[in-house]
């Protein structure tokens, strides 16, 4: 089944799956657990005869959608779980759980506020991430801390609406970005530059 | 209420406190004035109130399998809800919805002072980009 | 606790219709998209609830996930669907590319 021929010819450069590697190898038994615990969560029998099934069934999934990951989306996509530092994530959740928690307690002491504390602005800027998943986390980390909302990713350019000063400070000076480049590589340099925040509806910038 | 465990009156604290960051996420999209200030209430004071809910009641189920499909809800939701809201956000400003801004100053509490205008939908020319300028 | 549950459960049901105001009002069709998004998030949690109410969490689970991933996957179809409202020519192109 050739699914890769319904999908739209972004980028005709293809990965090579037909190698055996370690990268393959990683990717795929990791797949395969995961797909392999939803299933025994979801079914919550632990007899032979289901466990066979759900198996199959990974296998199934997993055939079928080799077929749709030889083609790129993005320019800088970078197809491998091997990239995560694992012991870099599992400390970067809690922390971000914490600025959540923070940041919502702010956003909704600004809105039962009688006077709504509110100042809205458009920030853009550009970060320096070395992969497409890189600035997936990002913009998913900063729509997920409440007050700062990722409107627009082109390329390596931000477009984000933020409800109040103190809640884009975090982005601005450069700390969440920062703890996103290090789930991702070992080394540490600024991310985020070119940074414009606009206040005034008349002078905002192209997007 | 006397008869409460431990446990129970841990889960009905993360359950109060849920709710009240629901209500206040409600009032937020009433309250807000334009469309991507409202998305902030909607969506993510929502989602901690949802997140802090459904703690609650693992919290309440102990250590089974609901537990696990509680977390899977949990997981979920904190992925989808942030998905869905900046693909909402971005469909707004393709089709050229502005967003309205404004300085400290000149907001009273109900609408902006020195500059009024209402944020209209303009359709984007491929022609002239800066007639797309949103 | 069944007390409790059905207490929050009713505080929640008044909860979930508050944004039903915007879907009304909403000046633009974004801002009803968003009351109606509002909504739907929010029931996931109701159903989680009542299924404690009526002790058959199992079942009950089952639907919140259905429901959950159904109200997601609406969402992004709408917001898509809006995107190429607002650009039909550019959808016109793409279909002619292929």
């Amino acid at each position: 089944m050739r699914l890769d021929l319904l999908l739209p010819p972004l980028q005709c450069e293809r990965f090579n799956h037909s190698i055996v590697n370690r990268d393959t190898a990683v990717r795929f038994v990791f797949s395969f657990v995961a797909l392999m615990v939803f299933w025994v969560v979801l079914s919550g029998f632990f007899d032979a005869m289901h466990i066979g099934f759900g198996a199959l069934s990974a296998l199934i999934v997993l055939a079928t959608f080799n077929s749709i990951r030889t083609v790129h989306f993005f320019e800088d996509q970078r197809d491998a779980i091997t990239a995560v530092r694992f012991h870099k994530f599992i400390a970067y959740v809690p922390w971000l759980i914490v600025e959540i928690v923070k940041s919502a307690i702010h956003v909704a002491s600004m809105i039962i506020h009688p006077k709504m504390d509110i100042e809205p602005s458009m920030i853009t800027f550009r970060v320096d991430l070395p992969s497409a998943h890189a600035k997936m986390v990002l913009g998913n980390s900063i729509t997920l801390t409440p007050g700062t909302l990722t409107v627009d990713i082109k390329g390596d350019r931000f477009v984000v609406h933020a409800l109040s000063p103190t809640t884009y400070a975090g982005i601005v000076d450069d700390s969440l970005p920062r703890k996103v480049l290090g789930v991702f590589s070992p080394e540490d340099h600024p991310v985020v530059h070119d940074v414009s925040i606009t206040h005034s509806n008349r002078h905002l910038p192209n997007l | 209420m006397s008869d409460f465990t431990v446990l129970e009156w841990i889960s009905a604290v993360f359950i109060v406190l849920g709710i009240g960051f629901m209500l206040i996420g409600s009032i937020g999209v009433i309250r807000l004035p334009d469309f991507y200030s409202r998305t902030h209430a909607a969506s993510k004071t929502d989602t901690l109130g949802i997140l802090l809910v459904i703690v609650g009641l693992m919290i309440l189920e102990g250590f089974t399998i609901n537990m696990g499909k509680l977390a899977f809800v949990l997981i979920f939701v904190a992925l989808a809800n942030p998905i869905g809201s900046h693909a909402l956000a971005r469909a707004a400003m393709d089709s050229g919805l502005k967003p309205l801004l404004f300085r400290k100053e000149e907001w009273d509490g109900t609408s902006v002072i020195a500059d009024s205008k209402k944020p209209s939908i303009v359709k984007k020319s491929k022609q002239s980009p800066s007639g797309g300028s949103v | 606790m069944q007390t409790f549950l059905l207490v929050a459960a009713t505080v929640l049901m008044v909860v979930i219709v508050i944004p039903l105001v915007r879907v009304w009002k909403g000046p633009t069709v974004f801002d009803r998209l968003l009351g109606a998004n509002a909504m739907a998030t929010k029931t996931i949690v109701l159903i989680a609830m009542i299924g404690y109410f009526y002790d058959r969490i199992g079942m009950f689970i089952d639907i919140t996930l259905a429901y959950a991933a159904l109200g997601f996957i609406s969402s992004l179809a709408l917001a898509k669907y809006m995107t190429a409202e607002a650009h039909p020519e550019e959808a016109q192109t793409e279909e002619k590319d292929e």
